[in-house]
């Protein structure tokens, strides 16, 4: 089993968070969105996982290269 | 001695040089699933177009004599689709592919001769840097350096390189001198091995970490593909080289459209959110805008805020700059600037007009960026666009902010801009411009803030940009392709300045 730690690129504000704790998620799909820019940037899961757990909550102001959630597969 | 035997003894000599390291590596290899030295040039070139130089060239240790078939680096030229092209291929299995003295006057031979003539060069690299020991000592180092024209490189022609295995020395610098870099998985490009780095620093590392595809693909960019095997790793270069002119006086060649390229386009609408905020792949606008399966991405695992991509249109090689929505909101980062700039000075090199197509909320500010010196990647990025005269188009679709602005070819930056009724046009957002001059932000709910933010408000849109002739026209997104054609076919112009051949290849 990996986990992988999944960053933030971008300093921001989490806008959105599409999934829970447990949650199996697929590539390419988007697992939460940071309102940075005047944009709303979606951090996608880079392959087929669980989240394991999850860092940050709605409205959180995050820094570039923040941890925000881990994977599992 | 007859002639006949002379003939027959050339005969056999050329069949021992041929099984290069002998049989007992070649199997090793064979079962590892990569090709060889030979068979790599052999599937690179049209059948039957090889012809090799410097074949009976062994090292100058005559002990190694007999042990050094063609010195360990094969040279030659041929042809791939009908047109010339030089080559050098590594041999691992001669003593490593490592330089030697007399190797390096193949290399010199071919790299001049491929310059004067206007022939791209492939390199297929795989050597493990200086041999050993040669080198050594003040004896060994008086024989280097003897071409001062060895790292230059001028962009006369092509360039493509393939990493095959490990590249350390002038494997590593050749490949990193080159206009397109293919990398095979499991191979490592480094300064110096890691049994090196051992020695010499104390440092245990794993290769792959040294120097390997995540690396390179991902961290500095220095490849622009990554593959699983030599046949694929060949085949992209030769589709590069399809894109590419065979050198800096000729056009690219041109590839007619076989397939109905522009029904495809009306899609592009579905692909674009009408929510600003909402991301897109600006990839799949490029493929929609391009000839059908003609995109050639470079660098597309590094950086991926800016895109760039070799494509046609209507027949005709182009180079597609995007800032790419998908990642970062389009924000482009330090890193994305390098990519732009390489892209762009290669594009002005070998005649390749340049689209940009534009969705940037601005470059991406913060303590990173700075680090990495982004006044400087910005400006370099800058200087490149403003020294390129190939024919340069911008495409607005919705935000273009800032600097960015320019960047992407606003103003007179561009030969042509045109927008979209979608782009919205400004130096910062109102709110923004409110807390830098007033000092106010929403939250200090100051009775003046929305007074001070409609001062600030402006109209941002395509239309007030086309009045004041900031942009030349606004198009239906749907007509993109068609435009884009009939315009660079207006502002199409012979051969440009080449002002930025001799611009580093890594910055």
């Amino acid at each position: 089993m990996k986990k992988t730690i999944i960053k933030s690129d971008v300093a921001g504000v989490v806008n959105e968070i599409c999934f829970s704790k447990g949650d199996i998620v697929k590539k390419g799909e988007s697992l939460l969105f940071i309102e940075s820019m005047k944009m709303e940037i979606p951090i996608e899961a880079p392959f087929d996982s669980e989240i394991e757990e999850i860092f940050t909550k709605k409205d959180e102001v995050i820094s570039q290269n923040q941890p925000l959630l881990t994977l599992k597969s | 001695m007859t002639h006949k035997n002379r003939i027959e003894d050339l005969k056999k000599l050329n069949l021992k040089i041929e099984e290069m390291g002998g049989s007992e590596k070649l199997k090793v290899r064979k079962k590892a699933g990569y090709l060889n030295a030979r068979e790599r040039i052999d599937l690179f070139f049209d059948k039957g177009t090889f012809f090799e130089i410097g074949k009976f060239v062994t090292s100058s240790n005559d002990q190694d004599k007999d042990k050094t078939p063609a010195d360990g680096k094969i040279t030659g030229y041929g042809k791939v689709s009908n047109r010339k092209v030089a080559v050098i291929s590594n041999d691992l299995t001669v003593k490593g592919a490592s330089s030697s003295n007399m190797n390096t006057k193949k290399i010199s031979f071919i790299k001049k001769s491929a310059e004067k003539l206007g022939m791209p060069i492939a390199f297929f690299g795989e050597s493990s840097g200086a041999r050993m020991p040669d080198i050594m000592g003040a004896k060994g180092m008086s024989q280097a350096g003897q071409d001062n024209t060895q790292y230059i490189r001028t962009r006369r022609a092509p360039w493509v390189s393939a990493i095959l295995g490990p590249c350390y020395g002038s494997s590593a610098w050749y490949s990193v001198l080159s206009d397109f870099v293919v990398m095979r998985r499991g191979s490592v490009l480094a300064v110096s091995s890691p049994k090196v780095l051992s020695l010499a620093t104390n440092e245990t590392v794993d290769p792959e970490e040294l120097g390997g595809w995540e690396m390179h693909s991902q961290t500095t960019g220095i490849a622009d593909r990554i593959v699983d095997t030599d046949h694929e790793a060949i085949a992209l270069m030769k589709s590069f080289l399809s894109y590419l002119p065979s050198n800096n006086n000729e056009i690219p060649p041109y590839r007619k459209d076989t397939k109905d390229s522009l029904k495809k386009i009306d899609e592009i609408l579905s692909v674009i959110p009408e929510n600003s905020k909402r991301t897109y792949d600006m990839r799949e606008v490029i493929n929609l805008i391009a000839d059908d399966d003609t995109s050639f991405p470079m660098k597309h695992n590094f950086a991926k805020s800016a895109v760039t991509e070799l494509a046609r249109l209507n027949g005709k090689t182009v180079g597609f700059i995007g800032s790419n929505p998908k990642f970062n909101g389009g924000a482009m980062d330090p890193h994305a600037c390098d990519k732009i700039t390489s892209f762009l000075v290669f594009c002005d090199s070998f005649n390749i007009p340049i689209i940009l197509l534009v969705d940037t909320p601005g470059f991406l500010i913060g303590v990173e960026g700075e680090k990495q010196k982004a006044p400087g990647k910005i400006m370099n990025f800058m200087t490149a666009l403003q020294l390129c005269t190939v024919p340069k188009i911008s495409v607005i679709l919705r935000k273009s902010y800032g600097q960015a602005y320019l960047n992407m070819g606003g103003g007179s930056n561009s030969d042509l801009v045109i927008a979209w009724p979608s782009a919205e046009v400004s130096f910062i957002s109102p709110e923004l411009g409110v807390w830098v001059v007033n000092n106010k932000k929403i939250h200090d709910k100051d009775s003046n803030y929305n007074d001070y933010i409609k001062k600030m408000t402006h109209d941002n849109s395509a239309l007030e940009l086309a009045r004041s002739f900031g942009i030349q026209d606004i198009i239906d997104p749907r007509n993109t392709r068609q435009y884009l054609i009939n315009a660079l076919e207006t502002f199409e112009k012979k051969i440009p300045n080449h002002s930025m051949s001799n611009w580093p290849t890594t910055f």
